[in-house]
């Protein structure tokens, strides 16, 4: 039987400095929509980047998700953080330059991604399960 | 580096592997909320178990579910992602269940536990994208 624990905020947030991709959760009308991005941290806050015309750059201003994970499944053994938050557009683009966090949001998807977004969370759960 | 490309359905089929890790995403009263979970692809659905009082096996069925599975190589900065959507239904029927079984489809469940709360979802989109191909 696994056994599952739950991760303390501390370890949460050590595991969301560690990990470079996670997964953005937002609903829309339709139903859910879930995007993989890359993200850095800032202090407490998830930051992304995406373009002007991405889907999740309607969203800013909403509720939305972010889970990271690493799940071995053979092995039955794994972890996963969520983090619940509100989305907002980083209005200062150059504030975010300069501070280093463009760099370090080496993107995933390549292409146009000039919008900043940052989520501050509401919620972070994290657990971790072993075999 | 490439640019990203739409994957068709046919391809989005091709990339996903018949069972492993994906992620479900719902609408939860209080916002979206995603879980990491086993899976099998059975036909055009996605089969996974939860337990009945998790947040996700109190509201995935009959709700619309966005399902994802990806494969990210970070050294090469490139992968694929797809995500199937649609709504999601609990599977109640005790024979279906043991024509899964019979068949090998029931998702094992990774993180143990009781999970015997088995969701599938007819997807109604399948789409996707790749990133850094060669």
């Amino acid at each position: 039987m696994a056994a599952i624990r739950e991760l303390t905020p501390a370890e949460c947030a050590d595991r969301l400095r560690r990990t470079e991709v996670g997964r953005i959760g937002v609903s829309t009308a339709d139903g859910p929509v879930i995007i993989p991005v890359n993200y850095t941290m800032d202090g407490e806050c998830v930051v992304f980047r995406t373009s002007a015309y991405a889907e999740l750059a309607a969203h800013a201003g909403d509720r939305v998700a972010f889970e990271i994970d690493e799940i071995e499944s053979d092995l039955h053994r794994g972890w996963s953080v969520l983090v619940v938050g509100t989305a907002e557009l980083i209005d200062d683009v150059d504030d975010v330059v300069e501070s280093g966090l463009a760099q370090a949001l080496r993107s995933w998807a390549p292409g146009v991604r000039n919008l900043f977004i940052k989520i501050t969370p509401r919620r972070v759960t994290g657990r971790d399960v072993r075999p | 580096m490439t640019a990203p490309r739409k994957l068709t359905p046919e391809e989005c089929l091709d990339l996903v592997p018949p069972s492993g890790v994906g992620r479900a995403a719902i609408c939860a009263p209080a916002g979206p909320q995603i879980f990491p979970v086993n899976y099998v692809v059975d036909g055009e659905s996605i089969v996974f178990r939860t337990s009945a009082y998790s947040a996700l096996g109190t509201l995935a069925a009959g709700a619309e579910v966005a399902f994802e599975v990806d494969s990210v190589d970070h050294d090469h900065a490139g992968g694929w992602s797809v995500v199937a959507a649609g709504r999601a239904e609990a599977i109640d029927d005790e024979r279906e269940l043991d024509m899964l079984r019979e068949r090998g489809l029931e998702p094992t469940a990774w993180a143990g536990g009781l999970r015997r709360t088995y969701i599938r979802l007819r997807w109604s989109s399948l789409s996707g994208r790749v990133v850094g191909e060669s």
